[in-house]
């Protein structure tokens, strides 16, 4: 175990040594990393800002950083836009469609990952090319199908969509998840004589809880920000968040403060998930090609 | 893979056939779901594509062949969309992958801070599309938007951004990639880090500089992942939505009119859905035909 490490140190001093920039560059590369990010997190930190402050200061030409912060416009948003109901809609609607796809997805994965399933293969990738399939393609008949069985503007007409559309990304990425889990788990639990069914509820959902956990919040966040179909599909009754923000958009005003506000609670508890399992996350945006 | 070893004998046989059923037990649910959720819309986009389909007279069908096709082609707006389409895709992912491949190689380093600097740079990806583009309208607006404030200050001319021909593609350009470049660098940053450091030492032995190292070293190592994530963002970028539409609808006039946004109009504000249909298999052909070319020139090279 010492030799090892000593040899490790011994490597990174002989290493660093000719090689290592001059250490005004290495100061240069840090500072300008740090400010690049910085910069990048401007316009978030800047719509913030802006549903603290008074609605005097939203509209002055004068863009002020120091003001009195106030909860107006977060008062407003719920007393006077009904913000809560809205709230609820998007709540109920993204929890339900991530419930459904995880379940429905870690048994497709399964049989996929760890079954003879003829033509696995192809299920596979045709699976995979579902996720490339333009919204607007499929929006339309979506909708005059939806008129007609009465499911506009209801949760099962958004959660139904929402669930085709994530379902195939969820299959891919826990497929990718249990293909990590070694088979021999398995193996003990089925001489142990367990069945099928058991071994993917008992041995294999408590081994890739991870995995369902990163798949979820890939799920809640694409639901919680989708717009095109919620626009489409609700008008009155299941509206979302992206639509009611999209909303304060008026014909000869734009209501800044109580959209500000909006967005920032909508970006609330997409920030906690990102602190808690940030490690998972890149894997998940690519399909589970970087693990 | 296969538990199926684990038994033997009649038991094998028995074993077999109840995994059959298993299977779709598993995988039946998810199946039919997704057919009959992407053959149905697909195949009942298609049908429209040849009809004349109007949503204020639904019960007023009629079969118009290859009309609402030979329409599009004749329009002046359609080949307007089309390239306004292709400007933005191409100066999207291309800065998009630039600046995302330069703040990686940045942020590939040892220092303390870095964890938390990676973990913000999760941010702008995470807000919604609609939350981003609406965020940048207030800072570009003409009388208080801060940027106009800041521009004039130090004495350059300002516009109207949203409300001109000439800055309004650009503009949504600017908020694509202020998105998307952080989804860049994470990805790219995670293929980095999987360059093992034994390689990279063995070449500060060897005496490369650092531009040598990732040009010869580190960049033919994170190709496949690069590869990736141009095939997604690529793909996404044609078809961008919600950004574009809540900062300028496509406007001013269909200077920001993007393929999607032309068939969301075409189908829901003037009702015609037969042609929105079509347009809408315009946009599907041209994705699949660029994920084609793209991966026969992934294979090509992968194969060199």
């Amino acid at each position: 175990m010492t030799a090892v490490n000593d040899a490790k140190v011994a490597l990174d001093v002989s290493a660093s040594r000719p090689a290592s920039p001059p250490r005004l560059w290495l100061r240069l590369g840090h500072a300008a990393a740090a400010g690049i990010v910085l910069l990048w997190l401007f316009p978030v930190y800047w719509v913030v800002l802006t549903s603290f402050k008074p609605i005097v200061e939203i509209n002055s030409a004068i863009p002020s950083f120091v003001f009195e912060p106030t909860l107006e416009n977060y008062r407003d948003l719920f007393a006077k836009f009904e913000f809560s109901g809205v709230l609820l809609n998007s709540i109920v609607v993204t929890v339900a469609t991530c419930v459904v796809v995880v379940a429905m997805g870690v048994m497709a994965a399964y049989a996929l990952a760890r079954m003879k399933v003829p033509g696995e293969k192809h299920i596979a990738l045709w699976i995979l090319s579902l996720r490339f399939l333009p919204p607007i393609a499929v929006a339309i008949p979506f909708y005059i199908q939806w008129q007609d069985l009465n499911l506009l503007d209801t949760y099962p007409g958004l959660i139904l969509v929402y669930v085709a559309f994530n379902l195939p990304f969820a299959i891919w990425l826990l497929r990718g998840f249990l293909a990590d889990v070694p088979v021999e788990l398995e193996e003990a639990a089925l001489l142990d004589g367990l069945s099928r069914l058991q071994i993917l509820w008992r041995v294999v959902v408590p081994v890739i809880l991870p995995g369902l956990a990163s798949t979820s919040i890939f799920v809640f966040v694409f639901t919680w920000n989708e717009y095109l179909m919620a626009l489409m599909l609700t008008s009155m009754h299941a509206v979302t968040v992206p639509v009611t923000i999209s909303k304060f958009v008026m014909p000869y005003t734009i209501l800044w403060g109580d959209l500000s506000a909006a967005v920032v609670i909508q970006l609330v508890p997409m920030l906690a998930v990102v602190f808690l399992l940030q490690r998972h996350i890149v894997r998940g945006m690519t399909l589970g090609a970087v693990k | 893979m296969e538990l199926q070893r684990v038994a033997t004998g009649t038991v094998a046989v028995e074993w077999q056939r109840r995994e059959r059923w298993i299977i779709l037990l598993l995988l039946g649910p998810s199946l039919l779901y997704l057919l009959a959720m992407s053959v149905y819309p697909t195949v009942y986009s298609l049908w429209l594509s040849v009809h004349n389909y109007t949503i204020y007279r639904p019960d007023m069908v009629s079969f118009a062949g290859f009309d609402n096709f030979a329409e599009l082609l004749d329009k002046e707006v359609f080949a307007q969309s089309f390239l306004v389409t292709i400007l933005f895709s191409l100066f999207s992912v291309t800065l998009e992958f630039g600046l995302g491949l330069a703040l990686a190689v940045l942020l590939d380093r040892k220092m303390a801070g870095i964890g938390l600097l990676r973990t913000l740079l999760i941010v702008p990806v995470l807000i919604s599309p609609v939350g981003m583009g609406l965020t940048f309208r207030y800072i570009l607006a003409p009388t208080y938007g801060l940027l106009t404030y800041l521009l004039q200050s130090v004495g350059i001319p300002t516009a109207d951004w949203m409300a001109s021909t000439t800055w309004a593609l650009p503009a949504v350009i600017l908020v694509d990639v202020w998105q998307w470049t952080p989804f860049v660098t994470l990805i790219l940053l995670s293929g980095m880090q999987s360059v093992s450091v034994e390689v990279v030492e063995a070449a500060e032995l060897d005496g490369l500089t650092e531009w040598q190292k990732l040009w010869h070293i580190v960049m033919p190592l994170i190709r496949p992942v690069a590869m990736v994530v141009l095939l997604i963002r690529l793909i996404d970028s044609i078809r961008v939505f919600d950004m574009i539409f809540v900062l300028t609808r496509g406007g001013p006039g269909t200077s920001t009119e993007v393929l999607s946004i032309y068939s969301y109009v075409t189908g829901f504000t003037e009702g015609d859905m037969g042609s929105a249909a079509a347009l809408a298999w315009v946009t599907v052909a041209f994705v699949n035909i660029l994920v084609f070319f793209f991966l026969r020139a992934l294979a090509r090279t992968e194969g060199s």
